[in-house]
């Protein structure tokens, strides 16, 4: 894990990254604006994961589970009885939080640690999503499709605009909680559990508390992601949210980024949504080989990160001073 | 300004550059010169669907190909095409984004997606910016039902081919004098599976046959169909049908064989049973299996003979369901253009709206023609039934389209 003084960069810098993305929707074409809301997207989801796995040590392969949670809550409750999304996402917030409540207690009541934990929220998810597939309150596999037009009041919107300042204020409340939660008592907390558990419980920090405290928070915040996803492509389905592709780009951005830091995850989402895109726009004729060799490179690049900036691309920074700093280089 | 800051900035800047040097020459290579009429297809060339997404592609191309060759469009005073393809990764939000991609560079057509939540999402992009999006694969009802104005389907609804197999099945019966009547569904779990499974169930119960039952299963995981097959067996199933990957189609044939379930018919709808895969990977193991598909992989009309050598003699395979459903939207465009002399994406929706399209004419070979409503489904569409036998597939039903006689019911596992 990466430490957290490392993030520890002048704010002005992020005021004007702020700044920056506020006036961004007015130089992007519809394009350029649909890769940055699914960028930022990635970035929001990548945060809240951070918190279960860059925090609290817990790797969890099951928020696409919360994910589709509060995709479908809001959805469901919108299409069947008129309920606005504004409310619904909170529904689905809360429910996500009770589920992660449940989970966490079983888990900890069976003190599953590590890859078996890996694994039984994937098994979880698992469940959810047959589930999902077999009942037909929720249309099964077929999914649901929201409508499309222009109804602030029910979170949607012909433009992107409205719907990149949406997101952009989710990865600020991301942020934001990622902040409180990094400078407050919990923080210190749940870095004690994750770098060592017995010897945090010995020095009396309550660890089963913590955790599933972190994992509450997380899911919370990850099904207002789904939500978010549901208003803004408008169509979800058992495959699309409870599917595992969702929960690895979670781990990839925040691996990539840094895990256990404030910007790592955001860091890592961009720039590996970014670089997706950028391959594919590349001015190749298009071929099969052709976009395996894309594919190739995004892989690549992957590797490259993972190998030589073990703590994230957040790390970039340090890793070059500490280069110039030895002998022989100017 | 400090130099070390200095050259941070200059990175960045260089950086920023360079990833908007390369969106914009994309996109610049993109909108050609005057004399062109831009189309994309926005298709899965990599994931699990890339199988359908490459051959519909290479189906595009080639008319693409064709009438460039041929003087290109005589209305737009031999404009030619500009065809650019996008990857939808088999994801529907990259199919999204794809899509918003393509129609900013403004295009006159897209083709897409080959994927029912792909096309889903593409279709609302397209039909915010007033493009077309002509789908010529994809299945799923919903597509059609929002109301788009310029969605459109070449290919029948679900429940239209699904219910095919089972029409097939009741005219065998009775010309044969068989009772075949067990009816056991194994779909996958994906939208169309699941339309597939209900449109089933539905006209199995209407025609009086018995359902023994419905199985969908988790097309991520199953990887063997024994446990279920071996319950229909032992149920006296006699009629297996479903709508299937091209990996679940072969290995349901396989393990029909290992489990000895000589049933009356295997029949599969459209997905795997008419990828080339199929026939490559089970070779006489899928002798006698029926197959619904709108498109006919032998008929004797027009063009298609020589097509379908050329095809095969380029690619080494049999020419697949998928590049006919290519060749037939291109050409459908193609004729709309043509007709309506424009590349405006309003009027080519409007001509398409309007324009009919008789089998066989040009590049057209999906049954029985096109002629769409107004909600963008093809009236004219319809599935045709066709059978494996000496290791190709050739056309047994609807009488007037089949080039041999069907075998009834399917011969047993050698």
């Amino acid at each position: 894990m990466s430490n957290v003084s490392r993030t520890r960069k002048p704010y002005y810098y992020l005021g004007g990254a702020g700044g920056i993305l506020l006036f961004l929707p007015l130089v992007m074409n519809d394009h350029l604006l649909t890769v940055a809301i699914t960028g930022l997207m990635w970035a929001y989801l990548c945060l809240s994961w951070n918190l279960v796995f860059g925090f609290a040590g817990q790797f969890s392969l099951g928020h696409a589970l919360f994910w589709g949670i509060g995709a479908y809550t809001s959805t469901v409750l919108f299409v069947n009885y008129g309920l606005t999304p504004w409310v619904g996402i909170f529904v689905g917030g809360f429910l996500s939080a009770i589920a992660a409540w449940l989970i966490s207690l079983v888990v900890l009541r069976y003190r599953v640690k590590g890859v078996y934990f890996a694994l039984m929220t994937l098994a979880f998810a698992e469940v959810f999503t047959g589930l999902a597939l077999n009942w037909d309150y929720i249309r099964g596999p077929v999914g649901i499709l929201l409508p499309m037009k222009n109804s602030p009041g029910n979170l949607f919107f012909i433009a992107r605009a409205p719907y990149y300042y949406f997101i952009l204020g989710l990865l600020c409340l991301g942020l934001g909680v990622t902040y409180g939660i990094q400078k407050s008592k919990l923080g210190y907390y749940l870095k004690a559990v994750r770098e060592d558990e017995e010897a945090a419980e010995v020095s009396g920090v309550p660890s089963s508390r913590y955790k599933i405290l972190a994992m509450i928070i997380s899911a919370f915040l990850t099904a207002l992601g789904g939500t978010f996803y549901a208003q803004f492509f408008l169509y979800i389905s058992p495959e699309i949210m409870f599917g595992f592709g969702s929960q690895m780009t979670m781990m990839i951005g925040t691996m990539v980024g840094g895990a256990g830091t404030l910007l790592g995850p955001v860091l890592g989402s961009l720039v590996f949504s970014f670089l997706g895109e950028l391959l594919r726009s590349l001015p190749l004729a298009h071929s099969r080989e052709i976009v395996t060799v894309e594919r190739m490179i995004w892989a690549l690049v992957l590797v490259v990160v993972i190998f030589y900036l073990p703590g994230g691309l957040v790390t970039l920074g340090d890793r070059v001073k500490s280069r110039k700093g030895r002998p022989g280089t100017s | 300004m400090p130099e070390k800051k200095l050259k941070s900035w200059t990175m960045i800047a260089a950086l920023c550059g360079l990833l908007g040097g390369s969106f914009s020459f994309s996109a610049s290579e993109a909108l050609g010169a005057a004399n062109e009429v831009l189309v994309a297809g926005v298709l899965p060339l990599t994931g699990t669907n890339a199988s359908w997404g490459i051959r519909n592609d290479r189906g595009i191309r080639y008319v693409v190909d064709w009438v460039n060759a041929h003087g290109g469009i005589k209305s737009l005073k031999g404009a030619k095409f500009k065809y650019v393809s996008a990857d939808t990764e088999t994801k529907a939000d990259v199919a999204g984004s794809q899509t918003e991609k393509i129609v900013s560079e403004n295009v006159s057509c897209v083709f897409g997606c080959n994927q029912s939540p792909g096309t889903l999402v593409a279709s609302q992009v397209t039909e915010r910016k007033g493009v077309p999006l002509i789908t010529v694969s994809d299945y799923d009802p919903l597509i059609t039902q929002r109301g788009f104005k310029y969605i459109f389907r070449t290919v029948p609804v679900m429940d239209k081919i699904s219910t095919s197999v089972l029409v097939f099945a009741q005219a065998m019966n009775k010309s044969q004098n068989t009772k075949f009547t067990k009816v056991g569904i194994l779909c996958e779990d994906s939208i169309v599976g699941d339309s597939a499974a209900k449109a089933l169930e539905k006209h199995t119960k209407e025609i009086g046959y018995t359902v023994v039952d419905v199985v969908k299963y988790n097309a991520a995981t199953t990887r063997d169909f024994t446990g279920v097959l071996s319950r229909y067996k032992a149920q006296g199933v006699e009629l297996i049908v479903g709508h299937n990957r091209p990996a679940d189609s072969i290995q349901i044939v396989r393990n029909l064989k290992e489990i000895v379930f000589n049933s009356a018919m295997i029949g599969g709808i459209g997905g795997g049973w008419v990828a080339p895969e199929f026939l490559r990977n089970l070779g006489p193991l899928s002798e006698g299996v029926i197959i619904a598909s709108s498109e006919t992989p032998d008929v004797k009309v027009g063009k298609f003979a020589e097509l379908k050598k050329e095809y095969e003699e380029k690619y080494k395979e049999e020419m697949p369901s998928t590049f006919i459903g290519g060749i037939s939207g291109a050409w459908l465009l193609y004729r709309a253009i043509e007709q309506c002399a424009s590349t405006d994406p309003k009027v080519i929706a409007k001509t398409l709206h309007s324009i009919e399209i008789k089998y066989g004419d040009g590049f057209y070979f999906q049954q029985f023609g096109c002629k769409f409503d107004e909600k963008g489904d093809n009236t004219l569409a319809s599935a045709v039934i066709f059978q494996v036998q000496n290791n190709l597939r050739v056309s047994v039903f609807p009488a007037e389209f089949a080039n041999h006689k069907p075998i009834w019911p399917k011969p047993v596992f050698k």
